[in-house]
């Protein structure tokens, strides 16, 4: 079994004397090394959502820093001992955000939502004229489009990213990939916003579609 | 934004309501003197890195005999000067004092003594 190198065992000792430096050493000694371990053991999770993998090294970091009476300098090295307790963490975190997208998930589509009577900003567009102009609207931006993208599904993703869409579903749906693993959708809308946002920041389209709009 | 820069942002965030750290002075002084937080790098004279550095740091305790070993300790750890630190520092105590303070000691000085008996037989 390891046992700690001379520098983690200083390092423990300015943390246990509550050395003025100690946090901030903690993080340049090992904040960045624990990121990188957990980005090569969670490749797929590091390219989804890093913010979870930072999260949960800073949890590591803290929980140790609170309670370093926690790790025993005689039993493992303080780099495998952040190693395993911000691994900990990140899997506490990802089961806390499936739990959260499964229960989002299993919100039935069908539910009828009354309408909102003290939301008077809200404004009904199901009138013919609205519905005329959205229609019209629809057709130009789609033509807009279609000078910067040549498929039809581009042009498709392209206009929700514009009209701010953020709902995995609606992009897996112009992708159909509906039959895949909600991560896996996730990893591929990711892919495809990204590919799509290029060209749309390269072009400058929004701008320009809004020149035509106004 | 490298990904160290992100997490040690993460940690003086952590950090930022806890006047131990230096992280809450940090915070306080740019809203005391509008600053974001690039202008108070600025002034720092110091890297991004090095700034949340020091918000990690425990804050040197002003009312010690070894305050200044303290203060010196700390800039070094994160190449910023003392001196601006110490402004830093006794700025936000100095306001924080005025606004923690009971405001009738104020009012006291500012108000002329009363006139007793004494000075009354002396007119």
């Amino acid at each position: 079994m390891a046992e700690a190198t001379a520098q983690e065992i200083e390092l423990h000792k300015l943390i246990l004397s509550g050395d003025s430096l100690a946090l901030s050493k903690l993080y340049d000694f090992h904040g960045e090394s624990l990121i990188k371990i957990l980005k090569s053991r969670y490749p797929k999770h590091a390219k989804l959502d890093e913010a979870l993998i930072i999260e949960s090294v800073t949890e590591a970091l803290f929980g140790y820093y609170k309670n370093p009476k926690t790790y025993d300098q005689t039993q493992s090295t303080l780099k495998r001992f952040l190693e395993v307790a911000s691994e900990r963490d990140l899997i506490n975190l990802l089961e806390k955000h499936s739990k959260y997208s499964k229960r989002r998930k299993s919100l039935p589509n069908d539910v009828e939502l009354q309408k909102n009577k003290r939301n008077r900003a809200t404004k009904d567009n199901s009138d013919p004229e609205s519905l005329l102009i959205q229609s019209e609207s629809f057709v130009s931006l789609k033509k807009a489009l279609s000078a910067y993208f040549k498929s039809v599904r581009d042009i498709e993703l392209a206009m929700l990213i514009i009209s701010k869409v953020r709902e995995t579903e609606k992009y897996s749906e112009i992708l159909e990939i509906t039959h895949l693993d909600i991560e896996e959708q996730q990893l591929e809308v990711k892919r495809n916003k990204d590919r799509i946002k290029k060209v749309l920041d390269r072009e400058d389209v929004e701008s320009k579609l809004k020149r035509i709009f106004q | 934004m490298s990904v160290k820069i992100k997490l040690l942002g993460l940690a003086i965030k952590k950090v930022a309501d806890d006047s131990d750290f230096m992280a809450y002075f940090l915070l306080k002084y740019s809203q005391i003197e509008k600053l974001s937080e690039q202008e108070v790098i600025s002034f720092l004279k110091c890297s991004q890195e090095d700034y949340y550095k020091l918000g990690l740091c425990k804050t040197p305790d002003a009312n010690s005999t070894n305050f200044i070993e303290q203060l010196n300790k700390v800039s070094e750890y994160t190449h910023t000067s003392s001196i601006e630190l110490n402004n830093i520092l006794k700025r936000v105590i100095t306001i924080e004092k005025f606004a923690h303070s009971d405001n009738t000691s104020f009012l006291m000085a500012a108000r002329d003594k009363k006139k007793g008996k004494k000075d009354k037989e002396n007119e």
